[in-house]
């Protein structure tokens, strides 16, 4: 009997490890060679130092989008009961949805990332940051 | 006259008688003889008794006598009295000289209570002595006066001249002493000199050692200066292999972390593909190990060929900075070189003067040594003319006591 696994891609943005689901990854590209311009640095997960790698995520309806990381750790493939929510209480005070949950590996836990869920989020903030500018300018 | 030759001739003629009667003398002839024979031993007093005598020529002869021994009496009478007058002047003016003598007094003139003829030469000599007395005391008291004072005038130049030989002797010991003690300076200046010109060859040979020393040294700070050069230039070649080094490593960093992506896209597309991708994801994972090591291995060069510019970069700056200092080196080897240089020329000049000074000093010395000889003899003399000068003026005073004495003796002499 095959024990379900979920394949997860762990990465590093200032001082802390995420994981994100490898499905919504494009690919991982060099900062170099990805249009950085465009690129999301900053998002709630924090600001990225080095900036030595771009994650490529789909939106599946919207253009794909890269999200500046520091690291690209890898691959690791963990237990689905490995997967964890989060609690009702630490859901409540996050801001974003963005976090689903946490993944214990090697046993530590770390955050799990819906990147798409984190991009989009990021999107609507700068859409509104946009047009109330745009509405104060006016 | 006539009568004189008559009674001489009575008296021949009786006496003839005298002598023929005296040999069968009668007493009238003895009587007469008698008479004559006493005066004619002084007794003038002596008269013959003319009534005894009846011889008319005896009886001329007894009244002859008579009458001359009469008048030789009153002579001799008139005679001693003169004598007696004469003796009592004579005694008048021998005490009154004695008087006036012992009293002083020169004054008045000689009076006696007789005059006398006789006595007047006696008063005139006697004037004439009183006259020269008092010329004479006159003239000594103007002399004791004149004495006194030309002995007090000696007395005080004998003083002062006792004064100042005692202050020139003195003077003379104080020079002599100082004339000492410019000896031992002057001792103590040769060797000092000499000294000073010993050290001063000393000085000239240690700075011409100094002078090939600082030679040396700019010749090694040239060497110095050029192989910091050389070392600048090797530096740059390294610098510029380091940076070739740097290069070849980022393309190998570059590949290692492109091969790294592709492992990794490989993974996650191994991922996404599920257990048929899994060999995929084991390769891809193994490849991402080996890019990882590569760019491990790569950082290390990296962090090496840092440490490398660093140590090449401190290296040229200790190069250049050898350079430089090499360059102030030689600048100040010449300065050094320089007063040197001058040292040398004033340790020079200093040995020639401290040799000149001790030469000097030396003749200095010699000379000194005869002046202290010559003062000691000057002092000797001084000496002498010193005791000269207590003796004279002990001599000025006993003669100014007796100047004194001499006036205090003619003062009892009244002359005026």
């Amino acid at each position: 009997m095959s024990e379900a696994t979920s394949d997860l891609l762990l990465f590093q943005l200032g001082a802390r490890v995420y994981a994100a689901q490898v499905d919504d990854i494009r690919r991982v590209g060099s900062v170099r060679s990805e249009q950085s311009l465009h690129a999301i640095a900053a998002t709630v997960l924090g600001e990225p130092l080095s900036q030595e790698r771009g994650i490529v995520v789909a939106l599946g309806d919207a253009e794909d989008q890269t999200l500046l990381v520091d690291h690209v750790i890898g691959v690791r493939t963990v237990a689905v009961e490995d997967l964890r929510s989060l609690p009702a209480f630490a859901a409540a005070c996050l801001r974003s949805e963005a976090i689903t949950g946490f993944a214990m590996v090697d046993d530590s836990p770390l955050l799990l990332v819906d990147l798409s869920t984190l991009i989009r989020e990021h999107l609507r903030q700068g859409a509104a940051a946009t047009a109330e500018k745009r509405a104060t300018d006016a | 006259m006539p009568e004189r030759d008559a009674s001489k001739a009575r008296a021949k003629g009786a006496g003839s008688r005298v002598r023929y009667r005296n040999g069968a003398l009668g007493s009238e002839t003895r009587l007469v003889a008698d008479a004559l024979r006493a005066f004619g031993q002084g007794e003038h007093g002596t008269r013959i008794d003319l009534g005894s005598i009846r011889d008319p020529g005896l009886k001329e002869i007894a009244e002859a006598y008579n009458a001359a021994s009469q008048r030789v009496q009153s002579a001799v009478s008139e005679a001693a009295g003169r004598v007696e007058a004469v003796s009592q002047g004579v005694d008048e003016a021998i005490e009154a000289m004695v008087r006036l003598v012992v009293q002083g007094d020169l004054s008045g003139s000689l009076r006696l209570g007789v005059s006398d003829a006789a006595l007047t030469p006696l008063i005139a000599g006697i004037g004439q002595v009183m006259e020269t007395l008092k010329r004479f005391v006159t003239e000594i008291r103007e002399a004791a006066l004149q004495l006194s004072s030309s002995s007090a005038e000696v007395l005080a130049a004998a003083t002062q001249n006792e004064s100042s030989t005692s202050q020139q002797a003195s003077a003379i010991h104080e020079t002599t002493a100082t004339m000492e003690e410019l000896k031992g300076a002057s001792h103590q200046i040769a060797e000092n000199a000499q000294m000073v010109a010993s050290i001063a060859e000393q000085t000239l040979t240690a700075t011409r050692q100094g002078e090939g020393s600082i030679r040396a040294f700019m010749e090694s700070m040239a060497k110095v200066r050029k192989n910091a050069g050389e070392v600048d230039d090797a530096i740059s070649k390294l610098s510029r292999r380091v940076e070739r080094i740097g290069t070849v490593v980022e393309v190998i960093d570059e590949i290692a972390d492109r091969s790294d992506l592709l492992a990794l896209n490989a993974a996650l597309e191994g991922a996404k593909a599920g257990e048929a991708g899994r060999g995929f994801s084991i390769v891809a994972a193994e490849m991402r190990r080996l890019a990882e090591n590569v760019m491990e291995s790569t950082k290390e060069i990296k962090n090496l060929i840092t440490e490398i510019r660093e140590a090449t970069h401190a290296a040229k700056e200790a190069a250049d900075s050898n350079k430089r200092e090499a360059g102030e080196g030689e600048k100040l080897g010449g300065a050094a070189m320089t007063s040197v240089n001058g040292i040398l020329s004033g340790t020079q000049e200093t040995s020639d003067a401290a040799r000149v000074i001790h030469l000097a000093t030396q003749q200095q010395r010699t000379a000194t040594e005869q002046v202290v000889q010559s003062m000691a003899e000057i002092e000797e003399v001084t000496r002498q003319a010193q005791s000269g000068s207590r003796q004279a003026t002990g001599a000025a005073s006993e003669l100014t006591k007796l100047a004194e004495r001499l006036a205090e003796l003619v003062k009892r002499f009244k002359v005026d």
